[in-house]
């Protein structure tokens, strides 16, 4: 992509058990300017491959001069985060796409209701500076591992004091969702980061409880999860390409010259949607509706695959 | 040459006279006028806690709903019943108050009339229930379209004979 900027890593510091921060600074020109829940996509080129990682920025926003990204180590990474860990140092250079965002605050709320799950802290980050800015009405509702994740967790207990709330499942302590969502005023938006476990028993407590699905916004950037090897028919050239166990369908693709749209790899953004003309689809996105999964006409070749040996792609 | 112009657009609110038994903390319903139906239906929910105004004074309906959704909870829902400019007027006052759209049930109107929206003179024309319509403002005869505005709770009017002041196409009723 032609319009990547060139960054150079200016300090990396481990900010939990598995998770390391990069602080990216711009070679040539300035850095864009971003909003609150931004992210990038961050390019590594390892040995085996070039990954492609979207992020968030958790820096402020009203510092343009330098990003931060956090990276966790993935137990089922199938590179990208490695990479991250253990090859990029101080000084190196990498390639990232401008800042988008698919997780903007609703400003118009009256108030905003953050729920994190480990890394998924890392949006929050550039919430809170403008958050604090406007003297919105927020709270932090942080669940966390202490032996893995927690990030920046008592810098943000002492910055934030009431609105902050910590949540340590390695000692025990858990988050109420139900019991929580249900205190909640009239006007409030909701935000989840995390884990798929936690957006789902976020949106089922606010189903029961009775609140409307317009206040519930999530994000999870799913890394592509390996899975089993697979051939993609293209319907329109009649070309066959093996995506084997360790690649996604889009990177496949990309891999035998057929470019897809893409923006976030991740399963949220939806730019990557191709029609599928036959093949059972293992749905592994965020961003299709359960009736379009169910349907299987559609997969995001970002993180989907196919469910069985075969599948063909109306493209 | 005759230009071809079809108006594709239409945005005009669909009302379900079923309601669903959608859990909540708090109800609040809204009327311009009590009727029966409305009025059976405040008794037939069952919510923690529930509040019923009837009045079809908007300044007045506004005064209320500050004051009894002060401490709402989240899982609010606001059933309104009353003419279609009523629900929706009485809608964005709630939504200031920070009612999502999805978090109130618009019962069907009690009537057929429609507010136009002049697009020469912003003049908004009530009680409009058959088309081309008279312009309360500039007198323009204005054909009635779909389009919907939430906002304005009115449908976009467009003068129907501009080309030609002796046109003037034959009056349908409005659904």
């Amino acid at each position: 992509m032609s319009n990547q900027i060139k960054v150079e890593v200016a300090s990396i510091c481990q900010v939990a058990p598995t998770i390391r921060e990069f602080t990216l600074e711009a070679i040539d020109d300035e850095l864009y300017p971003f909003s609150p829940g931004a992210h990038v996509v961050v390019e590594m080129p390892s040995a085996k491959k070039i990954y492609k990682n979207a992020y968030s920025l958790l820096s402020d926003p009203a510092d343009t001069n330098r990003y931060r990204i956090a990276v966790r180590l993935q137990e089922a990474s199938r590179g990208g985060s490695i990479y991250m860990h253990e090859q990029v140092k101080v000084g190196d250079q990498l390639l990232i796409s401008p800042p988008s965002n698919l997780f903007s605050p609703f400003w118009l709320a009256k108030k905003h209701l953050m729920l994190a799950g480990g890394v998924g802290v890392t949006p929050f980050m550039s919430y809170i500076p403008e958050m604090l800015r406007r003297n919105a009405d927020f709270e932090l509702h942080y669940m966390y591992r202490s032996l893995q994740t927690g990030a920046y967790k008592n810098e943000l207990s002492e910055q934030l004091g009431d609105k902050y709330f910590g949540y340590d499942s390695d000692r025990h302590t858990r988050c109420d969702v139900t019991e929580l969502l249900s205190q909640q005023p009239l006007g409030t938006h909701i935000y989840i980061c995390g884990p798929e476990s936690l957006i789902q028993a976020v949106e089922e407590a606010a189903q029961t409880l009775g609140l409307p699905a317009s206040v519930i916004h999530s994000e999870e950037f799913a890394a592509p999860k390996p899975g089993m090897p697979f051939i993609a028919e293209i319907k329109s050239s009649g070309q066959q390409v093996e995506v084997s166990a360790e690649d996604s369908l889009l990177e496949a693709l990309e891999a035998s010259d057929i470019s897809v749209p893409n923006l976030c790899r991740g399963g949220v953004c939806g730019q990557c949607v191709c029609t599928v003309e036959e093949g059972d689809i293992d749905h592994r996105d965020q961003y299709l509706s359960d009736d379009e999964k169910a349907a299987g006409k559609t997969i995001m070749p970002c993180v989907s695959r196919a469910a069985g040996e075969r599948l063909v792609l109306d493209i | 040459m005759e230009p071809e112009s079809v108006s594709v657009v239409t945005s005009k609110p669909i009302y379900r006279s079923e309601i669903s038994d959608a859990p909540c903390a708090y109800s609040l319903f809204i009327c311009e006028q009590l009727s029966t139906a409305f009025s059976d239906l405040y008794q037939s929910k069952t919510v923690a806690k529930k509040d019923l105004v009837d009045d079809g004074d908007l300044d007045s309906v506004k005064d209320q709903s500050v004051r009894l959704l002060a401490d709402a909870p989240a899982a609010t829902l606001v059933y309104l019943s009353g003419t279609e400019k009523y629900m929706w007027l009485v809608g964005e006052q709630l939504k200031a108050l920070g009612v999502t759209e999805d978090q109130m049930v618009m019962l069907p109107p009690l009537n057929t009339e429609r507010s136009v929206f002049c697009c020469h003179c912003y003049t908004v024309t009530d009680h409009v229930v058959t088309a081309p319509a008279t312009c309360a403002g500039c007198g323009k005869l204005l054909a009635v379209t779909d389009h919907f505005a939430k906002s304005h709770a009115a449908y976009f009017g467009y003068q129907v004979n501009a080309e030609n002041a002796t046109e003037i196409p034959e009056s349908v009723e409005l659904s």
